[in-house]
């Protein structure tokens, strides 16, 4: 009897090592789910595409470059009529100038404000960056069924805001067991309303790794809304001048 | 047509913010138009010429800029009619105008060339100033400078060149840098050069020296020199600023900027020593503004309000735009001391769009209001209508000569490219 006890204590402990071996640190999980979307500072040409109901489709080109700690500064390159207009992301907000305005000052906008109409936040344009204001756990784990994987087995993470002025309250991301590739994430406002969810799609080798090149965002508040942001190219750099991000320089 | 009288009716709205809803200046021939008239064919031919050299000159290129062609009618009160020596009626104005702006970008080995220019040409029909067909054609060099990178802190530019430096709206202590010519909408740059030094992504520190007055005169004195040094902590914005003119400027000032909430407060301070050229009598410049904007899925709205201290207005020392100085070493050209200024856009998804501004007289109660409306046609053409209105009795600033039209409309379209 002794010795039938002992061999289910050492197969209860050896499952419990197993299983705290599989699991890995969520935080960890979220640095690597932001890897697998960009590479820490970049360059990226990017088409955003925005279809909503009773409104005429529209379709911006950007061309985005983001240093880790210095923020990320935007080119409108299209339209035409917006060409030109700039964005700098600092801290948590999102500054625009427009040279054809005439105005002398850039404008501030919300973080959680749309960008030009777009399903996305502001936030979401501008900061590539969840770890800074998430907080993350892993709530399970499920398979998920995908255009090009199939059905897939991925890790359920839990993105809880550390702070007030995080875009939204929380944000479930489905990455694959494999590899932490995000296939999936769920947007939740404060109010913990689910109020927008993300599809990612063609995975591609692109800047030194497989990665997810077209991202689809729906708005669950305007049924049928959505957003599609095909990244046209994406480049590592370490070398992106810090002038880029300066503000004071956003208006020349 | 090119009238060389200058009238206080040209200045432009203070800190040369254009006309209410970001619209140039209404360019009436009874405003008068003294844009500089070294136009002529080789112009016209260098705005085409610009594009093609810069391909094959530049390691990359970029042109962005717009046609738009407009028809505007003023409805003038006789008060300007007898200013111009007509006939003493009310009377409506109208005329046309075709006007390319562009701004070119070189990008070359560690350095930039920039060269922001308009070309214009007006076909005015007041037929007892001008002969019936006549066109005048325009072209104005905003900014033409060389922007040097020769370390990753330090940027050199030498040239003519706008520093949109400050915290405000509608003006900054120190646009007494740049020119402010009675009859433009304020784009034109200094001519001299500015050193930006770098420290990282939150601080900078700017200097500048404005020629363009003293290669005019002859006359070192009227160098006109400025810095200003910018740092951000967060989200709050600390700077400071400080223009020099040797007898005739000396004024330190502070800024800042800090978001609350949904809202940008903004604020600067200066103080002028100088009263008048040559005289020591310190005096206030200061504005406190409020931004606030917000966006929904389908429409997105900013709202502006500012309130501007004009401490270098005086009925005594309030002088009109003086030979010697292009701007008379003020930076805020309205003879009253507190206006305010609001500005509403609206944008209704990717179709249209509206904006109301105004800048009133808090003084006299007199104001000058402008509307807009604009829709795209398509990708890249917008139709516009707009117009601006005075109002206040003949004796106040908005209400009097010196805004002589009642109501100004304008109807346009514009092609980005």
């Amino acid at each position: 009897m002794i010795l039938r006890t002992g061999w289910v204590f050492v197969l209860v402990a050896t499952a419990i090592v197993a299983g705290a071996q599989t699991q890995p640190d969520p935080q960890s999980v979220l640095d690597q789910i932001e890897e697998r979307l960009f590479p820490e500072s970049f360059t990226a040409t990017m088409r955003m595409y925005t279809d909503k109901p009773g409104q005429r489709p529209t379709e911006m080109v950007l061309d985005s470059s983001h240093r880790e700690g210095a923020g990320t500064f935007m080119v409108v390159q299209a339209p035409s009529r917006s060409r030109g207009m700039r964005f700098l992301q600092k801290e948590d907000d999102l500054w625009m100038y427009n040279p054809r305005s005439g105005s002398r000052r850039a404008i501030r906008l919300s973080p959680r404000d749309s960008f030009q109409g777009s399903v996305f936040s502001n936030n979401d344009a501008g900061d590539p960056d969840y770890s800074d204001d998430y907080t993350a756990e892993l709530i399970g784990r499920e398979r998920l069924a995908h255009p090009e994987l199939g059905s897939v087995d991925c890790w359920v993470v839990e993105a809880t805001a550390r702070h007030e002025r995080a875009t939204y309250g929380r944000i479930v991301m489905y990455a694959t067991v494999e590899d932490l590739m995000p296939l999936f994430m769920e947007y939740y406002a404060k109010s913990g309303l689910l109020f927008k969810r993300m599809y990612l799609f063609e995975l591609k080798q692109i800047a030194g790794a497989i990665r997810p090149t077209v991202w689809r965002m729906e708005s669950l508040e305007q049924v049928g809304a959505y957003t599609l942001v095909t990244i046209e190219a994406l480049e590592a750099r370490d070398d992106l001048p810090e002038r880029l991000f300066n503000q004071a320089q956003l208006t020349r | 047509m090119n009238n060389p009288t200058v009238t206080p009716g040209n200045r432009p709205i203070p800190g040369n913010r254009p006309i209410p809803g970001n619209r140039p200046t209404p360019n009436s021939p009874l405003m008068p138009d003294s844009w500089p008239t070294r136009t002529s064919a080789a112009a016209v031919i260098l705005c085409l010429l610009l594009p093609a050299c810069a391909r094959i000159s530049a390691q990359e290129y970029e042109i962005l800029g717009s046609l738009t062609t407009e028809a505007t009618a003023g409805y003038f009160s006789d008060t300007y009619a007898l200013l111009q020596d007509r006939s003493g009626s009310d009377r409506v104005e109208p005329d046309a105008s075709l006007t390319l702006d562009a701004t070119h970008r070189f990008f070359l080995d560690r350095s930039e060339l920039v060269v922001d220019h308009s070309l214009r040409v007006v076909r005015p029909d007041v037929p007892d100033v001008v002969t019936p067909g006549e066109v005048s054609v325009a072209h104005h060099v905003n900014q033409s400078y060389l922007l040097l990178m020769p370390a990753p802190w330090l940027n050199v530019s030498l040239g003519r060149q706008r520093l949109n430096w400050g915290a405000g709206f509608t003006f900054s202590s120190t646009d007494a840098l740049h020119p402010q010519p009675a009859d433009r909408d304020g784009d034109t740059g200094f001519d001299g050069a500015a050193v930006t030094l770098l420290g990282g992504p939150d601080f900078s520190v700017e200097l500048a020296l404005a020629m363009q007055d003293a290669l005019t005169t002859g006359d070192v004195r009227d160098l006109r020199t400025a810095a200003f040094a910018s740092a951000y902590v967060r989200t709050v914005e600390l700077g400071a600023s400080f223009v020099y003119q040797e007898d005739n400027i000396y004024r330190p000032g502070v800024l800042g900027s800090i978001p609350v909430g949904p809202v940008l407060l903004v604020g600067e301070a200066a103080i002028e020593v100088f009263g008048e050229p040559g005289v020591a009598e310190p005096r206030p410049i200061m504005n406190a503004a409020a931004e606030y904007t917000y966006a929904t899925d389908r429409w997105n709205a900013i709202l502006v309000g500012e309130y501007i201290f004009n401490g270098l207005a005086d009925d005594a020392l309030f002088r009109p735009v003086t030979p010697r100085l292009t701007d008379n070493a003020g930076g805020f050209a309205f003879e009253s001391v507190q206006y305010a200024f609001f500005d509403v856009s609206l944008v209704f998804g990717s179709d249209w769009s509206t904006s109301h501004s105004g800048l009133v007289n808090l003084e006299d109660g007199s104001a000058l209001i402008g509307h807009e409306v604009a829709l795209l046609v398509f990708d890249g053409v917008d139709l516009g209508l707009g117009f601006a209105w005075t109002g206040g009795a003949g004796d106040t600033e908005f209400g009097g000569e010196a805004y002589p039209y009642h109501l100004y409309g304008r109807a346009w379209v514009e092609v980005h490219f």
